[in-house]
């Protein structure tokens, strides 16, 4: 069955609004698409002018998703999209401002909204430089939130102010706004130097090792996610896991609380917690720093 | 009335077209079941008891339990291979007594209409039985099996009766408890034969009503004039107003965070802070 939903002149056919994406959980396609709406006011921002890769889930969380960086045959017309030039090829991105397309999207059955660091406008300037610390299977979450406490000190040290968020699933990711006139090359080598020191802090948990056979079991601290076309999950953005888990921006304090548990932000509970807390990631658009020189 | 099949009947020579009509309706009335406590018709699920999961079509497939437990899979060539040649035929072999067949054999009637040149030697196989009080054995393949059956003369149309094959009739010896040649006393048989005889009319079928369907009518047309009726909300539909009422709300919010936005970056001189909503 399908229906369709339409505002300012923008159409939008939704289909299988029954269909089960988390299944078993009672969680469809239709909770995905009212989700969006509803996050949507915080959520699009942190979208607006970015190239978007998004991924996929039409069979549901349990069937592989595909990553879709071009857009499909019979997307709608009132889609925007932009073209980046690359070096071999062009690629046509979709971009994301509106709550119709992130609609879209939902009906698209997409899980995972993926934005670049940089603008359509500065593609090759970043504007944040990101701490990826992604942990290996059986690394608590606890250590995690040790390592972005440790890494919360040393930026502060430096002046700078960085804004944590769950990445969705067992990470965190420390997100630092820069002014838009630093290269990705510039703003790796700094990230790098960052995490040098995280390393040399807590060398039993974390390490800057490339070979995963060397990093044994430690949280590799991962500073080549700051390069063009690399993007991280969006803030807000769901993330294809029992429970429907989402992105959470959060406040450096509940980090040190041990009962943080990250899998407790889902596409259910972030809403009223953004009533209460409101959208802690709304400075990463704003607060525009730049990188000390030494 | 829709034709379930096309095809033609073949009799000696000649080769009739036909279409062939459902004779009979089950009107029996229809019940859905309900979630009782939000009167939605359920929905049913294939489901595997032991991957937990729903099963998707691709992924069903057809097996012979030989054994308990064991089974064989056909795919659909080889049910294919198995059903043949799907000739669309009624294929006449003999002419019959309709008293020599049994009812017990007889399964489900169609009845019968010439297709495009068929009118006539429709009329004259018609015509032909009536005259010679003989009805036709044929074989006929409905899908995927070849089935006896009888054409015979109905009214003022030639009827087909699909019939069972002789092994699956089951064994009047296999029932328990049937009485052999009792002893039958004269004047018992005298009484049976009167009562009989004092009953005995021409047949009429129509002093038959189906008064259980009739008693639920009943009840059901008291209970939608009494308004004590199960109403299914229409869950797509809600969904999709819920949708838009969202979508509605969700475009607002935007409009009027970027509206402040802009308020404020014109309502104060620049600052260091740049915001990326209202830059083009």
């Amino acid at each position: 069955m399908t229906s369709l939903l339409e505002t300012r002149g923008k159409k939008i056919t939704l289909t299988n609004l029954k269909k089960e994406l988390w299944p078993g959980e009672g969680i469809t396609k239709y909770h995905l698409i009212k989700y969006y709406l509803e996050v949507s006011a915080f959520m699009l921002p942190h979208l607006e002018n970015r190239f978007l890769v998004i991924q996929r889930f039409p069979e549901g969380i349990h069937r592989p998703g595909f990553f879709q960086k071009n857009i499909p045959e019979g997307a709608p017309s009132w889609l925007k999209t932009a073209v980046f030039q690359g070096s071999e090829k062009e690629t046509r991105y979709l971009l994301c401002s509106d709550p119709e397309t992130l609609a879209w999207l939902g009906n698209q059955a997409c899980l995972e909204i993926h934005p670049w660091l940089s603008s359509r406008h500065t593609p090759e300037k970043p504007d944040y430089a990101v701490f990826d610390l992604d942990p290996p299977q059986g690394v608590s979450f606890r250590k995690v939130c040790l390592v972005a406490l440790v890494l919360h000190k040393i930026l502060k040290k430096k002046g700078l102010k960085a804004y944590p968020k769950t990445s969705g699933s067992r990470g965190i990711q420390v997100y630092l706004p820069l002014k838009p006139v630093y290269s990705y090359e510039q703003v790796r080598d700094f990230t790098a130097a960052v995490f040098k020191i995280v390393e040399n802090e807590l060398p039993d948990i974390t390490t800057t090792e490339r070979k995963v056979s060397m990093r044994g079991g430690k949280i590799y601290l991962d500073h080549l996610q700051n390069a063009r076309g690399k993007t991280l999950v969006a803030p807000y953005s769901p993330r294809p896991l029992k429970g429907a888990p989402v992105s959470a921006p959060l406040l450096w304090e509940e980090l040190t609380n041990p009962s943080l548990i990250p899998s407790s932000f889902t596409i259910h509970t972030i809403l009223p917690r953004l009533r209460s807390r409101g959208e802690l990631f709304a400075p990463v658009l704003h607060d525009r720093q730049e990188i000390p020189k030494k | 009335m829709r034709a379930m099949w096309k095809g033609s009947l073949s009799f000696g020579l000649v080769n009739i077209p036909v279409r062939l009509f459902a004779a009979t309706e089950n009107k029996g009335l229809k019940f859905r079941y309900l979630h009782l406590p939000c009167h939605s018709p359920v929905e049913y699920k294939r489901v595997c008891p032991v991957c937990g999961k729903e099963v998707p079509w691709e992924e069903l497939a057809r097996g012979f339990e030989y054994e308990k437990g064991a089974f064989v899979i056909l795919d659909e060539q080889e049910f294919k291979a198995a059903a043949g040649e799907s000739e669309h035929l009624i294929e006449i072999q003999d002419f019959v007594r309709i008293e020599e067949i049994d009812p017990v054999y007889f399964q489900s009637t169609y009845y019968l209409s010439p297709d495009g040149t068929g009118r006539k030697p429709y009329a004259l196989l018609r015509k032909a039985m009536e005259d010679t009080g003989k009805v036709a054995v044929a074989g006929i393949t409905i899908r995927t099996k070849k089935t006896p059956a009888v054409v015979r003369v109905y009214r003022d149309i030639l009827a087909l009766s699909t019939m069972f094959f002789p092994d699956e009739v089951r064994n009047t010896r296999e029932l328990p408890d049937i009485p052999g040649e009792e002893t039958i006393r004269d004047r018992e048989l005298e009484m049976a034969r009167d009562l009989i005889e004092n009953l005995a009319t021409p047949f009429v079928l129509e002093k038959f009503h189906d008064t259980y369907r009739e008693k639920l009518l009943e009840i059901i047309d008291a209970k939608i004039k009494g308004k004590k009726i199960a109403v299914a909300p229409s869950p797509e539909r809600e969904k999709v107003v819920d949708l838009l009422e969202a979508l509605q709300a969700s475009v607002e919010k935007v409009r009027e965070k970027k509206s402040k936005e802009t308020a404020a970056q014109e309502g104060k001189p620049p600052k260091e802070k740049v915001t990326t909503t209202s830059r083009r």
